[in-house]
């Protein structure tokens, strides 16, 4: 169903029918039939006058509208619930769908979100992220991800230079536009990380454990020998956080947040509030012997790890282990997770100061999309239009490279279907 | 022991639950000879979650019945339903509010009907039919477009007219009420907006569902609860423990954990070592071996499995579980009983 969306802008302008008439030199009967979406056909002038007067674009103006899903009613749909917000989930959304072209042949398949309040229904088309983890692992299976991890290690310095800008700057006092262009940058140099590292998910479909399984089969590996070498026993930075989280702890003093180490590290990881760093200095401080324990391994995890993964290859008379590839993989998610972290706490930082100047509630900030903010800017998405999407539903469909949005009873229909879709193939036994 | 499984959240009117609920227990009986066993209808603030029991199940059987009968039982009740959406599609598209409680009374009959016929398009995902039928059975889908949603709000916007002095809670009055007249107090609708039950007609207020669930036997249990016989995960600490799950969500109550059960939650951080203390096994959805957890658990010398992917979403609190540290496995040996069930 294709709807022209003239009333929306209309409202959203606050303009009535005789002021577009008015302002565009339209014929006035043109803009009623519009705005009603009375109309069979639009003539490509009438298109170019609206958009030019408006400032608006054609898929502003035209929507195809849905009330189902695509693909084939065999589809096996995966579902997955988590409490985020559209505004932090689309970038990770989009670079599953299409991952970076260089390194990876093809994505996920197609991906739906519907976001309602504070929770997300995320629908993954299960055979598509499959064959596509498939796909990743005949590429690079046997070499290893060397390539990739070092095009990751690139981009997660550039953002995180970025970041460390960002953290020093008075956003407050940005001009809007500025605002805009600071949050592209850090929204863009994400974007190419994800790009080469959202991918990492798509082996918790069932492939991980496929091939682990047959890993494990072969060579007679225990599953407690399974899951060391499966272990990442690099000193990433979330060990490095946790390192000094312990360190922290040692020190066992009761004004903790007035040293200066506190201080530190309340800086370098902003997203760690004092009230969460208090509470787990003061569990670990009356564990002295589990505090001990984890420091001692944490402090030497690369040298007992690689000790412990030496013993039992020994014992299999191997030299390398077979399941390295899952290694980098549990590596690379790691960084990317605690890099992620800081990215959203500045994002959010941003979107707060962004949601004031734009006169947009915080509380449903979250339900804008990224590349909405000049839309926001001019008024075009604004607060209702967030609450509707937050009270009513908003789906995002991301299809064949390309991505729609469907907001309250479209949305909503098109869930139903995925859910429909989804739970007629769980066959239940029948406990009555 | 009959059990439910949630499977819709929606939010609409008390009148738009009360034809959800007829049109399938008691229109599909009249029409067909068996209705849907009764939904129940847990509604807080105007919004619902839905629980059925075995509604896929009843609906397949019907349809293949109905199918083997007569080969173009599809076909028939597909143009039966069409004219029937066409004219409430009409009456939506108007969006006039109705004049009284017997238009009201009208219309709720045709949604009904329409939305028989709307459950039936649903057929060729349940029964192999033609393509020509699969096109036909989208093109209904398309023709129902926004119907559902469309006649709610219609329901709504004319009981606010009907009851001015009600203003929102006017949405909380059933079918009945508004036909005969006897509309209630203020206190009972407000504690309708507040929250309840409605199952089999009535509208309960004065019962929260798992005491609602205690009285009739019922179980909830969560749409993943057949894949929970045996969750395969990995090793993080040995060892071998059998005893009652603990679920750990949001906004559980920690204390309610007793020392000896067995843990279960998405991820755990150093600050919840406390509860790993208590525990004597633990099951993560996600985790690392070198995570807190996995090393807090290796220190204590209790088993520890992560990686499950659905442990919380399909055990529940008080399944008597067999952790297996050593083959990475969790087996539930006893689903939880209905009278013993906790709310967490």
């Amino acid at each position: 169903m294709i709807d022209i969306q003239l009333k929306n802008i209309a409202d959203r302008l606050g303009k009535s029918i005789a002021d577009i008439a008015r302002e565009t030199g339209l014929n006035r009967n043109t803009i009623t039939d519009l705005y009603h979406n009375k109309v069979d056909g639009i003539k490509f002038s009438t298109i170019d006058t609206l958009c030019d007067t408006y400032g608006i674009n054609l898929q502003d103006l035209i929507a195809r509208k849905e009330f189902r899903i695509g693909g084939a009613s065999t589809t096996k749909f995966v579902q997955e619930i988590r409490f985020e917000s559209p505004f932090f989930l689309w970038p990770y959304l989009n670079a599953l769908h299409s991952p970076s072209s260089q390194y990876f042949s093809g994505g996920i398949g197609n991906v739906y979100a519907f976001f309602v309040r504070d929770r997300a229904e995320l629908y993954f088309d299960r055979n598509e992220a499959n064959r596509c983890a498939h796909r990743i692992y005949e590429r690079y299976g046997r070499n290893g991800l060397d390539e990739i991890h070092a095009a990751f290690m690139r981009m997660r310095d550039q953002v995180m230079a970025n970041i460390d800008g960002l953290s020093k700057q008075p956003l407050a006092q940005y001009l809007g536009t500025d605002l805009i262009k600071a949050f592209q940058r850090l929204a863009d140099l994400n974007a190419d990380m994800l790009s080469v590292s959202a991918w990492v998910d798509v082996f918790d479909f069932g492939m991980r454990e496929e091939i682990v399984n047959q890993i494990q089969k072969a060579h007679g590996f225990t599953p407690v020998e399974t899951s060391l070498l499966l272990a990442s026993g690099e000193t990433t930075s979330s060990v490095v956080r946790r390192l000094a989280l312990l360190e922290l702890a040692k020190t066992n003093s009761t004004s903790i947040l007035e040293q200066k180490n506190t201080k530190n590290f309340l800086q370098t990881y902003p997203f760690v509030t004092a009230d969460e760093l208090t509470e787990s200095v003061r569990t670990y401080a009356s564990r002295q012997t589990i505090l001990a324990q984890e420091y001692d391994l944490l402090a030497h995890l690369p040298r007992r790890h690689t000790n412990a993964v030496k013993a039992v290859l020994q014992t299999h008379k191997m030299r390398m282990s077979p399941l390295i590839f899952f290694v980098q993989l549990a590596r690379l998610r790691d960084e990317r997770d605690e890099i992620l972290l800081h990215v959203h706490f500045q994002m959010k930082r941003l979107l707060r100061v962004l949601a004031e100047r734009f006169h947009i509630s915080f509380d449903f900030a979250p339900y804008l999309l990224p590349q909405e903010l000049l839309h926001a800017q001019s008024g075009l998405v604004n607060d209702r239009t967030l609450k509707y999407r937050h009270e009513q539903g908003l789906l995002i469909a991301l299809e064949h490279g390309e991505y729609k949005i469907h907001e309250g009873e479209h949305a909503v229909s098109m869930q139903d279907d995925l859910i429909t879709r989804y739970v007629s193939q769980l066959t239940y036994e029948d406990v009555s | 022991m009959k059990t439910f499984h949630k499977i819709y959240t929606v939010h609409n009117t008390l009148i738009t639950y009360e034809v959800w609920e007829r049109h399938q227990a008691v229109g599909w009986k009249e029409l067909f000879g068996t209705g849907t066993p009764p939904a129940i209808f847990d509604v807080h603030g105007g919004v619902a979650d839905v629980y059925y029991h075995n509604v896929f199940q009843t609906f397949r059987n019907v349809v293949e019945k109905e199918n083997q009968k007569d080969g173009r039982f599809f076909v028939k009740m597909m143009d039966q339903y069409e004219t029937r959406l066409e004219t409430i599609q009409s009456v939506i598209a108007d969006g006039k509010p109705f004049a009284d409680a017997n238009a009201i009374k009208t219309f709720t009959k045709q949604f009904e009907d329409a939305w028989i016929g709307l459950d039936l398009s649903y057929m060729p995902d349940y029964v192999a039919l033609d393509t020509s039928d699969e096109r036909r059975s989208a093109a209904a889908r398309e023709k129902a477009f926004g119907f559902y949603v469309g006649a709610d709000r219609l329901i709504r916007l004319t009981l606010e007219k009907l009851l001015p002095d009600l203003g929102a809670l006017a949405s909380y009055v059933t079918l009945d009420e508004v036909s005969t007249n006897t509309i209630p107090d203020k206190a009972v609708l407000e504690a309708r907006a507040h929250h309840y039950i409605y199952y089999k007609g009535d509208v309960i207020t004065d019962r929260s569902i798992e005491d609602f669930c205690l009285r009739h036997s019922f179980r909830i249990e969560s749409v993943y609860a057949p894949l929970r016989k045996e969750i395969r995960g990995s090793t993080a600490a040995g060892g071998k423990t059998t005893g009652p799950a603990y679920i750990l969500t949001k906004g559980s109550n920690r204390n309610a954990m007793q020392s000896d059960d067995i843990l279960v939650a998405h991820n755990l951080e150093s600050s919840d070592l406390a509860l790993i203390e208590r525990a004597s096994a633990i099951v993560l959805d996600v985790g690392t071996y070198y995570g807190s957890a996995a090393i807090a658990a290796r220190a204590l010398k209790k088993p520890c499995i992560i990686n499950t992917n659905i442990a919380t979403k399909v055990l529940q609190s008080g399944d008597t579980l067999d952790v297996n540290g050593n083959t990475a496995l969790v087996h539930l040996v006893k689903a939880v009983e209905a009278s013993k069930q906790s709310s967490s």
